[in-house]
């Protein structure tokens, strides 16, 4: 079978995963089972990108806590398989920096995940390829910041990193594997949307783009007062990117357009229930976990400091024990008879709180602000 | 007839869904969810077994009629062959 025919296997599997996850989502969450987790292998990365939420140094690391060993990982794998996880994704700060990275990967591959991976794609080497190869996540995503070697080193402080992804990237073409190339824009590589969709089609024509850039959390030391966009400029990249599209004038081609955020206010409405804890309109802690990388388990990687131990309480029970933790959050009252939480905002307290430091207080507007231009915009 | 090696059928959330584990990720084409009787029929293809020995296998664990459990049959062979789950026969 010729590659392209692989590719196109893959892309297909991924499409009716996509659709089917629907009614299985569903199902999920009306059981409690964790269908969806994510696994953040490590807070440290090769790159130091100014508007990330959650990179870490390893001293600033080590402050915290530590990070789970191979063993762990693997063994929290096995008991999440166990209470029905079926989509695994696999982040960090950047997984491949993990020295034990394959052997925890090879383990996973092997007990039965949908597999996707987040990755800048830097680190690819022949050693990673073989065991792409060899065991292909189902989806790979990975992180494009700038069309240039100049704006790699803007915004991640590596110049070296633009030839590194496309390096990467070369390699990961020839995984069979679905291949989304994702762009998180800032003020430093705003005026490159064009480019970096058309580098990014070189290897696939699945290009996402990214606008919303909040707080960083858990010790995180991100400079987003800097860099990230006003809500005009996030919406100005937001609306050329769906002209691009429409432009296209072609069904197939207009359905690749992707915007993270949209698609996942869309997602919840499309669940069609409502399940408690209701302060989460997502599905976060009803089917979905996200496995920190010290342990702690939380509904999102959004959120910092709601959590449970898995490791201390067992996974089992730290999964059962997440929902109730939400039942408790109180909202600003702002928010709650807010005319924008019909989707203009999401209304999530996890981006609330990483933008406020505090579940009930609205101390900052930019989310109101962003809820504001969408209205304006788009009615 | 027997199902290649590399497939995990798991129960979640209710549901026997087939999934592709290591290197099968590859050739899989498709998703297969499997009611009850698929997923009895799907641990029957874990050794060779042929047509008429599975169709008797199925009449002998369901309290149900020969052209019933033949179409159940044909339909899930159906399926396994459309998402290349069965050993070249």
């Amino acid at each position: 079978m010729s590659d392209d025919i692989k590719r196109k296997d893959n892309n297909q599997l991924a499409k009716e995963w996509e659709s089917s996850e629907m009614t299985l989502a569903a199902h999920a969450a009306r059981r409690h089972v964790p269908l969806g987790g994510t696994f953040e292998l490590t807070p440290r990365c090769n790159l130091r990108c100014k508007m990330c939420y959650v990179r870490l140094d390893r001293p600033q690391m080590d402050k915290i806590g530590r990070e789970l060993t191979a063993d762990e990982w693997i063994a929290l794998a096995k008991d999440a398989a166990e209470a029905g996880t079926l989509n695994l994704l696999i982040t960090g700060g950047e997984p491949l920096l993990r020295d034990d990275f394959a052997q925890i990967y090879t383990a996973l591959a092997n007990m039965g995940f949908i597999i996707s991976l987040n990755t800048n794609a830097t680190l690819m080497n022949p050693e990673i390829l073989k065991l792409f190869k060899k065991y292909p996540p189902t989806a790979t995503n990975v992180t494009l910041y700038g069309a240039s070697p100049e704006t790699y080193e803007k915004v991640s402080g590596n110049a070296d990193g633009f030839h590194q992804t496309l390096r990467g990237l070369d390699m990961l073409s020839e995984v069979p594997t679905v291949l989304e190339v994702r762009s998180t824009f800032i003020k430093d590589n705003m005026h490159e949307l064009d480019d970096l969709r058309s580098i990014a089609n070189r290897y696939t024509k699945r290009f996402a783009i990214n606008v919303n850039v909040f707080r960083s959390l858990r010790g995180a030391n991100s400079d987003i007062d800097s860099c990230r966009l006003t809500p005009s400029q996030a919406l100005d990249i937001e609306d050329a990117n769906m002209q691009y599209y429409e432009k296209l004038n072609s069904e197939a081609e207009g359905t690749l357009e992707h915007n993270m955020e949209i698609d996942n206010y869309a997602n919840i409405k499309d669940y069609g229930f409502d399940l408690p804890p209701k302060t989460v309109s997502c599905l976060a802690s009803k089917s979905m976990f996200w496995l920190a990388w010290d342990g702690k388990m939380l509904p999102c990687g959004t959120f910092s400091n709601i959590y449970t131990t898995p490791m201390k309480e067992g996974f089992k029970h730290a999964w059962d024990r997440l929902p109730s933790l939400l039942e408790d959050v109180t909202r600003p009252d702002e928010c709650k008879t807010c005319h924008y939480a019909n989707g203009r905002c999401t209304n999530c307290p996890a981006i609330l709180h990483a933008e406020c430091g505090c579940f009930d207080k609205l101390t900052s507007t930019y989310i109101c602000k962003m809820a504001e231009e969408k209205t304006l915009r788009r009615g | 007839m027997k199902i290649k090696n590399g497939y995990l059928v798991r129960e979640i959330a209710g549901s026997y869904i087939v999934v592709p584990v290591g290197e099968r990720v590859i050739d899989f084409k498709g998703i297969m969810t499997l009611n009850d009787t698929g997923n009895f029929i799907w641990k029957c293809l874990a050794d060779e077994i042929t047509y008429d020995e599975l169709l008797t296998a199925i009449l002998e664990e369901y309290e149900i009629d020969e052209a019933t459990a033949k179409a159940d049959l044909d339909e899930f062979i159906n399926k396994a062959r459309e998402s290349g789950v069965l050993e070249n026969e």
